[in-house]
């Protein structure tokens, strides 16, 4: 038969290691036996095969399928479960809960409570940042900026030669593209619709490895060719054709902003799941049918595209990175220059998820997730507490368990399987409270972080749970347990019922109660700051009155520009002040600012700016009447009038006006005049009237002049969390603005009323985006809000479970302590004694919890410092507030119980029991 | 369990087998041609409703083979007698498979 060394070489074959991995199906007392079966019978069989011819691939595979076999004999061992002893616990652990409901419902509940938080909160991390983007190995995909230092802006584009050089010469690259998105008029039949679509790389849908549902996408013959052909989403494709699958070889016409129209044929329709950049972006085109690829393809410096590149899959990300840095160094050496706008060639590298979902995000999302972890742990510590009470009323009952011979671990496991139960059901809970959180928060307006409308309850999140519950139970199963398992049974026994002290929560319950104040400290405190970040913010004035003003989009046909374009302004502006309750209307560029600042200006007779210095400022057009309709001061010299805007278009639109200005900016040239803002003139002309002052645009122009005719507010116009930067204002829009109308309250028609107005005065304008200053505001600081929100509500939840352990704990221990309560009364004791004992004790273990919970607070706030506004992460009114408010808290939890204790009337304390 | 309990075929054939001597689960699959996913079970099933009964080996023989020991399957009276049920309505049941010649067959042992 076989030799020594062959045994020993058996136990390596693969079917052997199947039988050992099977056997942990099979019901533990059969198990031994099963293996041990199985086993024998591979190796004899194996041991005879080998004694036949040498054991060949055939004969090992036919071995490999018997063992197979083993699955099924085990699967039919299955039933024989049910006589286990882990099923024994199960069933007694189930009747033992429903015996006492009141307790296991309040477990339930206060775990499904903590579960549940987390589970939220997993669903949105797992939808933001698990869930890999819809593209072919996803985390192989980076983005690369242009980094220009000199504006101080990160994510810079860059120009298709620079691209064609990263491309051939970029060996950590499989493939780079270049994209876009650029706004386009549909028109179709005789519906116009203002999108934003795609210019992209031919490449760009095989780099990120996704095919057309429908059709095909471009080639990149058809990109050099510059054909007009597009492949559309699938949720325009649904929106605009039904999911007709006819779409194909139809046309659309694309006008895009030069007003040149373009037939464009449809190619393919992308899979549902697809998006690139956006979700909102309808359709892609080759980049060469952008309107200024002629002339922009052959420049070197401008940053008009943006580049995404796949990774080899040997390449790492630091190789990438240097390999990037020295094209760039290569680049800037053969290209040197001047201009002054020209971000650069140094070269950022931001995987792609990073870019989705932003790194504020991700930091927000951890906080969270640790917000509620500390949450479900608060839950666990008050279960415990609840176990050991009961563990104490149970005491007998293991006791004697104890005394019959089963052994400390069969109990520790028995007490294992019910707080196990109990966090299964709580998961349970949990589950459908989460689900119906999550709806409801998707349901509001309250969030708006990229990807939210992914968040759902999959497969990951469903692990989590069960993860999170098992562990939870586990957790706060295994303090009670292991001291109730540790109670020699002689001692219950001997006690007996005579007295009932029995085991005290003592110890281990005042530490977990110290705990939890900690830990509602840690929650308490984190989400103080943010409340106060958050009363900061609302406090900052924005520089203009937001209540009651509405903006509305619109956007002018191309035709009308010029003096056509100010005309067109004015007469709007004089319709719409006719409406019934508009108060002031006026129109500017755009009303939010989110543009990188990088202009610069030149002050006659004054140095030019160093290139060094953060230059940043930004320029806006208005209508006469803005400043007014916002309600913005006018701090000096005066506002902008028609008579302005009617002067700068004829300085802008008349050749002979070009000309003189165009004879060197002197003093007597014709200037525009312009509204500079407090910033403005603080920081270019300090201690001055700015007033008739003179300025150009960039650091060497001398072409155009600017003159200042009057100062107004600061507005913060990038969001409240944003210092205002210097700004100037001019008076004249050409192309689309953002009209601000404020009316009286109580219009709530205003809105049809103003589409009905611009529609009737011109039906060739585009309205879009019609809401209010205020929700405009408010969507920047939407996930803050989000942010505060929840984590106010899981420090509420903290404070209360902390509150409820306290005084569950010290509710037990005046029960626990009737008798010597009474003892005390009747020897001469006060009610006050009593009252101040109980409280005392109480507010012990508090402070120890809260003086520990301020100590970690500090140290793990400094985590949370980038979400702060206005308030530092060690502000001491947080601390001192939140320390006084547990404080109170606690308070309260133990006078209750305490005033029960101080009204002990002696007699009947002594004949307690 | 009553002997004249119905037996599937595969038991019956199961039964056969242990009766003419193949006494281990891999000898049965060999011999009866069910793979290891039917006999398993089905020896499971017959162990539990009393017709066979199993032992392990004698340690000592599996350690003078340096094996572990195997575990092997015999009938029992009830089986016996129930196998005997079959024979009659799977008539062809006992032609199917030879004695083996190097084990003793049970029935002769008994």
């Amino acid at each position: 038969m076989s030799s020594p060394d062959r045994t020993k070489h058996t136990f390596r074959q693969p079917h052997l290691w199947l039988i050992a991995l099977l056997g942990v199906i099979v019901p533990r007392r059969l198990r031994g036996d099963w293996r041990h079966e199985w086993h024998a019978e591979l190796q004899n069989r194996e041991a005879l095969l080998a004694d036949w011819h040498k054991l060949n691939l055939k004969a090992k595979f036919d071995l490999f399928r018997r063992s197979l076999g083993a699955f099924r004999d085990a699967l039919v061992l299955q039933p024989q479960r049910l006589e286990d002893e882990l099923v024994q616990d199960l069933r007694y652990g189930g009747r033992m809960l429903l015996k006492n409901p009141g307790f296991a419902v309040v477990a339930v509940l206060t775990l499904a409570l903590g579960i549940g938080a987390n589970t939220a909160i997993f669903s949105i991390v797992n939808a933001v940042l698990f869930r890999p983007l819809p593209y072919h190995v996803p985390d192989r995909l980076f983005m690369l900026w242009t980094v220009d230092s000199k504006h101080g802006v990160q994510e810079a584009g860059t120009s298709y030669l620079n691209f064609l050089d990263w491309r051939t010469q970029g060996e950590s690259f499989a493939d780079l593209a270049i994209f876009r998105n650029e706004p386009v008029t549909i028109t179709h039949a005789d519906d116009t619709e203002r999108v934003s679509g795609g210019l992209v790389s031919a490449s760009l849908f095989s780099m990120l490895g996704v095919n057309p549902m429908l059709g095909r996408c471009f080639s990149s013959d058809e990109e050099e060719q510059g054909d007009r052909v597009m492949v559309l989403s699938y949720s325009y494709w649904q929106k605009r054709f039904g999911g007709n699958a006819e779409v194909i070889d139809k046309t659309l016409d694309l006008v895009n902003i030069k007003g040149l129209r373009n037939a464009t044929r449809i190619i393919g329709v992308m899979p549902p799941e697809f998006y690139f950049p956006t979700k909102e972006t309808p359709f892609w085109v080759p980049a060469t049918s952008y309107w200024r690829w002629q002339r922009e393809s052959s420049e070197r410096y401008v940053d008009t595209w943006r580049v995404i590149g796949r990774l080899k899959p040997q390449a790492t990300l630091p190789q990438a990175q240097t390999e990037m840095h020295a094209i760039g160094q290569r680049l800037a050496q053969s290209y040197p220059t001047t201009d002054p706008y020209f971000p650069g060639f140094q070269v950022n590298l931001v995987p792609l998820l990073d870019q989705v979902t932003g790194k504020n995000l991700q930091r927000a999302l951890w906080v969270l997730l640790a917000a509620a972890t500390l949450v479900l742990l608060l839950a666990c510590v008050n279960v415990a507490n609840l176990l050991l009470a009961r563990g104490t009323a149970r005491e007998r009952e293991f006791a004697i368990r104890a005394a019959l011979g089963a052994s400390r671990s069969r109990i520790l496991r028995q007490l294992l399987v019910e707080s196990v139960l109990l966090s299964t059901g709580a998961g349970l809970v949990g589950l459908s409270v989460a689900a119906a959180g999550v709806r409801v928060l998707s349901a509001s307006d309250l969030v708006e972080i990229p990807r939210f409308d992914e968040v759902q309850i999959d497969v990951n999140v469903l692990f989590f749970t069960i993860g999170v519950s098992v562990l939870a139970g586990i957790l706060f199963g295994l303090v009670p347990g292991w001291k109730i398992s540790h109670r020699h049974p002689n001692e219950t026994l001997k006690e007996g019922s005579a007295t009932k002290s029995g085991m005290r929560l003592g110890q281990a319950g005042g530490m977990l109660v110290a705990a939890q104040c900690a830990l509602a400290v840690v929650l308490l405190t984190g989400a103080g700051l943010l409340i106060r970040s958050f009363l900061q913010l609302q406090a900052v004035d924005p520089g203009f009155k937001p209540e009651g003003v509405m903006l509305i989009r619109v956007s002018p046909p191309m035709a009308i520009r010029g003096a056509a374009s100010e005309e067109f302004f004015h007469q709007l502006r004089d319709r719409i002040a006719g409406l019934p309750g508009v108060q002031d209307v006026a129109a500017i560029g755009d009303f939010l600012l989110r543009r990188n600042f990088d202009e610069s200006v030149t002050i006659p007779g004054r140095p030019p700016l160093s290139e060094g210095e953060a230059n940043q400022l930004a320029s806006e057009n208005v209508t006469p009447g803005f400043f007014q309709t916002m309600r913005v001061p006018l701090l000096s010299g005066r506002l902008l009038t028609r008579a302005d805007a009617l002067a700068k278009v004829q300085l802008v639109y008349s050749p002979t006006a070009q000309n003189l200005s165009r004879s060197g900016g002197s003093p007597q040239a014709p200037a525009e005049a312009v509204i500079v803002n407090k910033m403005f003139a603080q920081r270019f002309f300090p201690g001055e009237d700015p007033i008739g002052k003179r300025f150009s645009e960039g650091p060497s122009n001398r072409v155009y002049c600017y003159e200042i005719v009057g100062v107004v507010g600061d507005m913060h116009r990038q969001g409240l969390e944003t210092e205002p930067i210097p700004e100037f204002f001019g008076s004249h829009i050409s192309g689309p603005a953002d009209l601000a109308v404020r009316a009286e309250s109580g219009t709530s028609t205003l809105p049809g009323m103003l589409r009905e107005t611009i529609r009737s005065f011109n039906n060739a304008s585009i309205v879009s985006n019609v809401t209010t200053v205020e929700r405009r505001m408010g969507d920047l600081a939407a996930q803050r809000r989000l942010n505060t929100w929840l984590l106010a509500m899981f420090a509420s939840l903290a404070l209360a479970l902390a509150s409820i352990g306290i005084y569950g704990l010290t509710h037990y221990s005046v029960e626990q302590r009737t008798r010597e309560i009474g003892i005390r009364i009747a020897l001469g004791a006060r009610g006050t004694d009593v009252l101040r004992m109980v409280i005392g004790q109480g507010m012990k273990l508090t402070l120890v919890g809260v003086s520990t919970g301020v100590l970690t607070a500090m140290w793990l706030t400094r985590a949370m410092s980038h979400l702060l506004f206005g308030v530092s992460a060690q502000d001491p009114a947080t601390f001192l507030g939140v320390a006084l408010t547990l404080v109170s808290a606690a308070l309260l939890a133990c006078y209750l119980p305490a005033r029960k204790a101080s009204k002990v009337d002696p007699l009947v304390a002594l004949r307690y029991d | 369990m009553s002997p004249k309990a119905y037996l599937s075929y595969s038991a019956a054939v199961i039964l056969q087998a242990l009766a003419n001597g193949y006494q281990y689960g891999f000898d049965i699959m060999d011999i009866t041609g069910l793979p290891s996913g039917t006999v398993y079970p089905a020896l499971r099933r017959l162990e539990n409703t009393g017709l066979i009964d199993s032992k392990w080996e004698k340690a000592g023989i599996a350690q003078r083979e340096q094996r572990p020991p195997r575990k092997y399957y015999e009938l029992t009276p009830d089986g016996e007698e129930a196998l005997a049920e079959a024979v009659k309505r799977y008539r062809l049941l006992e032609s199917l498979m030879p004695h083996p010649s190097r084990v003793t067959p049970t029935r002769e042992r008994g």
